[in-house]
């Protein structure tokens, strides 16, 4: 059976196919003004690369900031429960998801059964999200995907002292009049959002064992690298692009209820708490 | 003759007096480095009162860029300039709310103009000058025209968020569903105002108010904490942006006497 997830996020949206539990093919695209259009749009294209009439796909779930702009979609569903089925498929062992999207930053953590157990979101304050990355690696003129490679260099990292990611940008634009230099920066930068995300899992209780980074900002490996050192923690990397995973969630919820094996005799089936 | 050198962070603003009397004063966006700015803008003001620099007996600087004006022979903090601007305007002021650029306060004054309480949000851009800035910006309105269009709204757009990087996001989700800018407009300027006014109910807040600061200009978050607080601002007999650097210059005055 063949069906669809939507994530409709604050800054890029995500498709993805899947049959079965297979992942057929995906897709992420920046939102823009007429998004709705976008998404049908890139949705056709989808199809279209992989040969598939839109009938053949049984069933769509939407998730995400926007998942109501998706009028196809049977229903929709929170991005903690689509984080935690995809992460039961994608490694049985992890017990803690840390989702860093444009704005916001969720802490899932997945009991021994797969299940979704306790979620947490940095809401109201976009302090450490992606767009503070953003913010930053536009004020000091470096593309997005060189931010590590940037900070890395660093040998004495600049310690931000704002908490607004509005105050740090200004913070940042005058330590660069100063003449700090792009790379002590930049791996403050990384540093101020490591940082967030640790006060963040520590409101949520203990930290899991095996933890995994997905969202945009996973797709900047210094994040992870740090986080793993801060936390002394295994921080892995999805085998999938980190910003499909909500979609591929909720693509594989579309299929139904797991069937998951409790004690090894009896098939228990339920569904994954929303 | 005194002068009284306010650096903020987005503006810089100058006033000279003398006799107790305005002489000129000088609004200005402000340079990179505090220092520029001061020299610019006093450079400004002196040209407007045609003086020159050697007329100046005192020198007071407030602002954030305080510290860094070799010329000044004084400084004060922002809460007792904006005080004493607010004072010597109106004796009858018992608060000021001063929305800046980066920064909001809300002083509290007693009967002699003396500051008696006052908090301060510098953590948050949230109810600040920037929060209008970057929002103005999303919606492609210049932030002087944020005012006058939000008060052609009759139905303000409802943003709920307090953080500004997410009320872009919802700002920019008023715009794809094809809200009107006016009534979006009116939305940030409320959003404005409810934050600050939720500032003021940390304070003990006596009447008559006034308003001060770059945001003051700004209709529609004015007329929004009108209603909100259930007042009427006391209206000022100079420009509402220049109340720091007059409140410094009124200190530097002070320090001849």
């Amino acid at each position: 059976m063949i069906t669809a997830g939507f994530d409709i996020g604050t800054r890029a949206f995500k498709i993805c196919l899947v049959e079965d539990t297979r992942l057929m093919a995906g897709v992420c695209r920046l939102a823009d003004r007429n998004l709705e259009q976008s998404i049908r749009h890139a949705y056709k294209q989808l199809l279209e690369d992989q040969g598939i009439h839109k009938r053949h796909v049984k069933k769509v779930i939407a998730t995400g900031y926007g998942a109501d702009l998706v009028d196809i979609a049977a229903y929709e569903l929170s991005e903690p429960a689509c984080l935690a089925r995809a992460a039961y498929q994608l490694d049985r062992e992890l017990d803690t998801l840390i989702d860093i999207g444009a704005l916001f930053i969720r802490i899932v953590k997945i009991d021994e059964n797969g299940y979704l157990e306790d979620s947490d979101v940095n809401e109201p304050c976009a302090a450490g999200s992606g767009k503070f990355l953003e913010l930053a690696a536009e004020a000091l003129a470096v593309p997005f995907e060189d931010i590590s490679a940037i900070a890395a260099r660093s040998l004495t990292p600049y310690t931000i002292t704002s908490t607004c990611a509005v105050f740090a940008e200004s913070e940042i634009i005058s330590q660069i009049n100063a003449g700090v230099s792009c790379e002590d920066i930049l791996a403050g930068v990384l540093d101020a959002l490591v940082f967030k995300v640790q006060a963040l899992l520590g409101k949520t209780g203990a930290i899991g064992s095996k933890l995994a980074l997905t969202g945009g900002v996973a797709n900047v490996p210094g994040v992870r690298v740090k986080l793993a050192a801060v936390l002394g923690k295994d921080v892995i990397a999805l085998p999938l692009d980190p910003q499909l995973v909500p979609a591929y969630g909720a693509a594989l919820l579309a299929q139904g209820p797991l069937r998951r094996r409790f004690s090894g005799e009896t098939d228990v089936s339920r569904a994954t708490p929303a | 003759m005194v002068v009284g050198i306010d650096i903020g962070s987005l503006t810089a603003k100058a006033v000279i007096m003398e006799r107790n009397k305005i002489c000129s004063s000088h609004i200005m966006r402000a340079r990179p480095r505090p220092i520029d700015s001061a020299a610019a803008v006093l450079r400004e003001v002196l040209n407007a009162a045609g003086a020159r620099a050697s007329d100046i007996e005192a020198c007071c600087a407030t602002g954030y860029g305080r510290l860094e004006i070799p010329i000044a022979t004084m400084n004060m903090s922002e809460i007792s300039c904006h005080a004493k601007g607010a004072f010597w305007n109106n004796g009858s002021i018992r608060t000021v709310i001063d929305i800046g650029g980066q920064d909001c306060k809300v002083i509290g004054l007693d009967g002699r103009g003396l500051v008696h309480d006052f908090i301060m949000n510098d953590k948050c851009a949230a109810g600040t000058g920037r929060s209008l800035e970057i929002l103005a910006k999303a919606i492609g309105v210049d932030l002087e025209d944020l005012g006058p269009l939000s008060m052609k709204s009759r139905r303000p757009a409802v943003i709920t968020n307090k953080c500004s990087i997410f009320m872009e996001m919802e700002v920019l989700q008023h715009l794809y569903r094809r809200v009107k800018i006016k009534d979006i407009a009116a939305g940030i300027n409320l959003s404005v105002a409810k934050r600050v006014v939720a500032l003021t109910k940390m304070v003990s807040f006596g009447t008559p108010v006034c308003l001060t600061g770059g945001v003051s200009k700004n209709e529609g978050v004015r007329k929004g904490m009108e209603n909100l607080l259930g007042i009427t601002f006391q209206p000022l007999t100079c420009d509402p942006q220049i109340m720091g650097a007059l409140g410094a210059a009124v200190f530097a005055q002070e320090s001849l006497a």
